[in-house]
């Protein structure tokens, strides 16, 4: 069930979470292990690895097209949401 | 000077990525699989060198094109993999292959970059009308000075060796183009760290540590700083190809193929992308045969540009190199009637 937020619209927070449970999902661990302020490198499974791993499977399941000069700051769950509401938005 | 000939050869075995005995199941496997687009790579016997795949590469383009050992004016082995610490494997070679002792032989010692300053550089050395026949050699064995038990190596480096025929023939050559570039500071990026003159080998170079979960190294083996690469990846080769279209005036819409270093297929797309050049374009061979370094670029002319090279109206062609050292290097060249020889295997 996913929570509202009140800072933030429901879509927000959907995707949010989208983020999240693809980022579980690649790099293999429990959904409670990615927090809001988790990086690459806090654990052994987000390596570059698993970083270029993440960022395609974002782009193929929520239809995004990453900006090149963007990638190499995309190494947390908080640059990763916000890089995808920024560009569902744009 | 235009490219008369190419051909490559890679060794028999092949490693499939989906089976590499490194991973703790298959899911970690599709995972790199997914994010690098390397579904294998070919890799040599213990005791075969990369100059033992560049006799064989060559040879067998020498015997398809008709040239004689004799006939060859200049030969140029790219790779770092080399044979002994002295002397060059090019000598070595020279007398393998049978050139004439007064052959202009020498190697240089580029990464993934190779290929590309290998043409330029044999290519000012034609230009002279000294040589009327070069040998460019691009070859790597990686699979032997990167440790089997590193997670982020293995499964991405293969070995092959390819071969490029050259020849002095003004009436049918066209300007090649050229960008270079560089990056020292960056050069632990991709390196091995002992085993030169700065850091010799000792027995603590040849102790293998576990540095982190799943990637076992000793001090002798080649290390890939991912992270690094990635930032260095995403940013120098679009700039360069970018530079080179600029400079030289290059109608984008006119370029046939767009011949990138083999290194990542996500990284490679969003530099094709940079340069607007469609996919039918933009060919790959790295689902097979992995990162071959230097010999990527001509690896994949021989094994997916084949039909189009040797076709008799010229191909206009991109190519970009980038790697180890950190250093860079793109250009513009145009090829055709190209004796295109089918990839071997030793």
């Amino acid at each position: 069930m996913l929570k509202s937020n009140s800072n933030f619209p429901l879509s927000f927070t959907l995707m949010e979470n989208q983020v999240k449970e693809i980022i579980a999902r690649v790099l293999n661990v429990d959904p409670g292990v990615i927090t809001d302020t988790l990086s690459s490198g806090d654990i052994p499974e987000w390596d570059s690895v698993g970083n270029l791993a993440i960022i395609s499977t974002i782009e193929q399941e929520l239809e995004v097209e990453f900006p090149l000069e963007d990638l190499f700051d995309l190494t947390s769950v908080k640059s990763l949401v916000d890089e995808v509401n920024m560009l569902k938005h744009a | 000077m235009r490219i008369a000939g190419m051909s490559a050869c890679v060794p028999a075995t092949v490693e499939d990525n989906l089976t590499l005995p490194i991973y703790k199941d298959e899911n970690e496997a599709r995972k790199v699989i997914a994010s690098t687009g390397i579904e294998r790579h070919h890799k040599v016997d213990a005791g075969t060198t990369a100059s033992d795949l560049t006799v064989k590469a060559v040879e067998t383009l020498l015997a398809n094109m008709g040239w004689s050992a004799q006939d060859v004016d200049c030969f140029a082995y790219v790779c770092t993999s080399r044979d002994y610490i002295a002397p060059q494997t090019a000598c070595v070679l020279q007398d393998r292959l049978k050139l004439r002792s007064d052959c202009c032989v020498f190697d240089l010692p580029f990464g993934c970059s190779g290929w590309v300053y290998g043409m330029s550089i044999v290519g000012s050395l034609m230009s002279h009308g000294t040589f009327k026949r070069a040998i460019l050699v691009a070859a790597e064995t990686n699979t032997q000075n990167r440790n089997p038990r590193d997670t982020t190596v293995r499964p991405l480096f293969g070995d092959a060796a390819t071969a490029t025929a050259l020849e002095f023939d003004p009436e049918h050559s066209r300007p090649m183009n050229f960008m270079y570039g560089v990056d020292g500071s960056g050069f632990d990026a991709v390196w091995a760290p002992y085993g030169g003159m700065r850091n010799p080998v000792t027995p603590e170079a040849l102790e293998e540590k576990e540095v982190a979960p799943g990637v076992f190294r000793r001090g002798i083996d080649m290390i890939v700083n991912g992270m690094d690469v990635f930032g260095f990846a995403i940013k120098q080769p679009p700039h360069s190809l970018k530079g080179l279209i600029e400079t030289f005036h290059i109608d984008v819409a006119t370029v046939d193929l767009l011949l990138l270093h083999q290194a990542n297929k996500f990284i490679d797309e969003k530099i094709r992308k940079a340069v607007k050049i469609p996919p039918e374009k933009t060919p790959y061979c790295l689902e097979e045969y992995g990162n071959v370094t230097s010999a990527s670029i001509p690896l994949t002319m021989v094994s997916r540009c084949r039909e189009q090279l040797s076709g008799s109206d010229e191909k206009h062609c991109l190519a970009c190199g980038f790697g180890v050292g950190l250093a860079w290097a793109s250009m513009e060249f145009y090829a055709g009637d190209v004796k295109m020889v089918d990839v071997i295997e030793y």
